[in-house]
């Protein structure tokens, strides 16, 4: 029997806006879909892993268990920027891969307010006087470092958005399902040149959760056939980057964490079916498609254009929605984006299926000025 | 007591890295480590890029450089006044610092990357504080005081 980690049961909630329920109360949805869908119960669960920013002082994961069984199992509850859900999956895939357990579960989730993420915490901000500190700042700046280098265009970058606003219009969880022409994505609130509000994640509350289980467990359970095989499963922080402490760097990590996934799971970019990646802003997606050796540096603008990441392309990318549409609940998004993969490789996913998919990555990156990145990728494959 | 007064006269600096020297001259301060040469803007006493744990001095940054990369915020939080031109300025010494391009009106077809800039201290007021604080702009080389 080998040491591999599977998932066997994932969800998630509809994304979308929950003010009057509560972080735990949204968790808990989530756990209890991921236990219905491989038919197991909370007290069959080792330990539980919670990834949550937004209250990462309040013990989410324990007070997630009060809403569906106080076993006494461990909680690790873990904040870790955009990265948070990821991190809470892979700490679950550790202890499994370890031996330490063979049936855990993870969960991620957020409750959000509306509005611009970022800035910081000072007494006299300097927000407006030394530049600004909002997230979408910081990606407009990584999309025209690629315009600087490549040539890229506006047009390009809201490309990326037509096309994730589009698949999102075939998925019932996502917090919008509305077309976005072109023109509108163009013509819609220049929040930091060139990301228009169609360009910019959608700021929503949702939760998803995982069970993993060991390769022997898997058997045990006779749960081997909608079960997804996690092939490869890696962190990385941001290495020292030339400009990092003036522009946070989100792509030499990226790189660092897909060359170690890639080689953990002895697969290359060629041999990846889909793509969920950190479409925080349309920008961002283009530089991934790069950093995740999708393409050759430089030709993300051509991938957009030729329509080569859209579903029915030879590498779809964010066929969920992604970030842009579905919405991105911080501490949950690591954990929606692998139950998309789960998705499409048990062959459930509907009308966005992309047709005879194998092998999927999912990629999530975080961080903000003057604190650092945080990436997570995991390769998943059908088993 | 003349030289408190006088430094009480002074207004105080938005962030570490804007210092005043003796003179309460304004300047720009930084650290260069002498195992790789790394400029860092601001103070630090170990090297992020060689992970040196000595020979890491306090600099003057520089005052001029070019633009490597930039953006224009129209929506910024709450009482920020927009739009303005955030930049990635590469300042001559090879350090790399951000801040605010004043001087030419914000117009995404004119493509930033590169342009000479200058570096320029002014007392203001933030938005919400009550006093003035020392702060830096960039302005384009070619534009005087
Ligand atoms: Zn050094």
């Amino acid at each position: 029997m080998s040491d591999d980690v599977y998932v066997i049961g994932i969800d998630m909630t509809k994304f979308g806006r929950y003010p009057d329920r509560t972080v735990p109360n949204l968790a808990a949805e989530a756990a209890l879909m991921a236990l219905d869908d491989c038919g197991l119960s909370i007290d069959q669960m080792q330990a539980l892993y919670c990834g949550n920013l937004g209250e990462s002082s309040g013990m989410v994961g324990q007070r997630t268990l009060a809403e569906i069984g106080q076993t006494g199992i461990p909680v690790i509850n873990v904040a870790n920027a955009c990265a948070t859900g990821a991190t809470a999956f892979r700490d679950a895939w550790m202890s499994v891969k370890a031996e330490v357990y063979d049936l855990v579960l993870a969960v991620g989730v957020e409750q959000m307010g509306k509005g611009l993420l970022g800035g910081g915490s000072r007494k006299v901000s300097t927000e407006g006087i030394l530049g600004s500190g909002t997230m979408p700042t910081m990606f407009s700046q990584i999309g025209l470092e690629h315009t600087r280098k490549y040539g890229t265009t506006f047009e390009q970058f809201a490309k990326v958005s037509v096309k994730n606003h589009h698949h999102s219009t075939m998925n019932a969880k996502s917090m919008y399902r509305i077309e976005t022409p072109l023109e509108e994505v163009m013509n819609a609130e220049m929040i930091s040149y060139p990301n228009t509000k169609l360009m910019c994640s959608v700021n929503v509350d949702g939760s998803a959760a995982a069970v993993l289980a060991s390769e022997a467990k898997v058997r045990e359970l006779g749960l081997m056939g909608r079960a997804v095989k996690v092939r490869a499963s890696v962190m990385s922080s941001n290495p020292f980057e030339e400009r990092q402490l003036a522009m946070p760097d989100f792509s030499a990590a990226t790189r660092i964490a897909a060359k170690n996934a890639y080689e953990r799971a002895g697969l290359g970019p060629e041999d990846v079916d889909l793509v969920e990646l950190h479409d925080c802003f349309a920008t961002a997606e283009l530089v991934h498609y790069e950093n995740l050796g999708l393409c050759e540096d430089g030709q993300a603008g051509r991938l957009i254009d030729e329509g080569e990441t859209a579903l029915g392309g030879r590498i779809p990318v964010n066929v969920s929605g992604g970030l842009l549409s579905k919405g991105h609940p911080l501490g949950a998004t690591g954990i929606a984006n692998i139950y998309e993969i789960c998705t499409h490789l048990r062959g459930e996913a509907g009308e966005r299926q992309v047709e005879g998919a194998r092998v999927g990555l999912t990629h999530v990156v975080g961080g903000g000025p003057g604190m650092g990145t945080a990436c997570g990728i995991h390769i998943l494959e059908k088993a | 007591m003349a030289e408190v007064e006088n430094a009480e006269a002074l207004a105080p600096s938005i962030a570490s890295h804007i210092s005043r020297d003796g003179d309460g001259k304004p300047y720009l301060t930084g650290t260069k480590c002498s195992s790789c040469g790394h400029v860092f803007v601001g103070g630090r006493e170990v090297c992020a890029k060689c992970y040196a744990r000595s020979g890491l001095e306090p600099v003057r940054l520089a005052e001029t450089g070019t633009i490597y990369t930039w953006s224009i915020i129209y929506r910024s939080f709450p009482g920020i006044e927009t739009p303005f031109i955030d930049v990635i300025v590469d300042l001559e010494d090879g350090a790399h610092i951000k801040g605010i391009l004043k001087g030419v009106e914000p117009d995404p077809e004119a493509q930033y990357f590169d342009m000479p800039v200058r570096v320029q201290y002014e007392e203001m007021v933030p938005p919400g504080a009550d006093e003035e604080y020392l702060v830096y702009y960039f302005y384009p080389a070619d534009q005087e005081a």
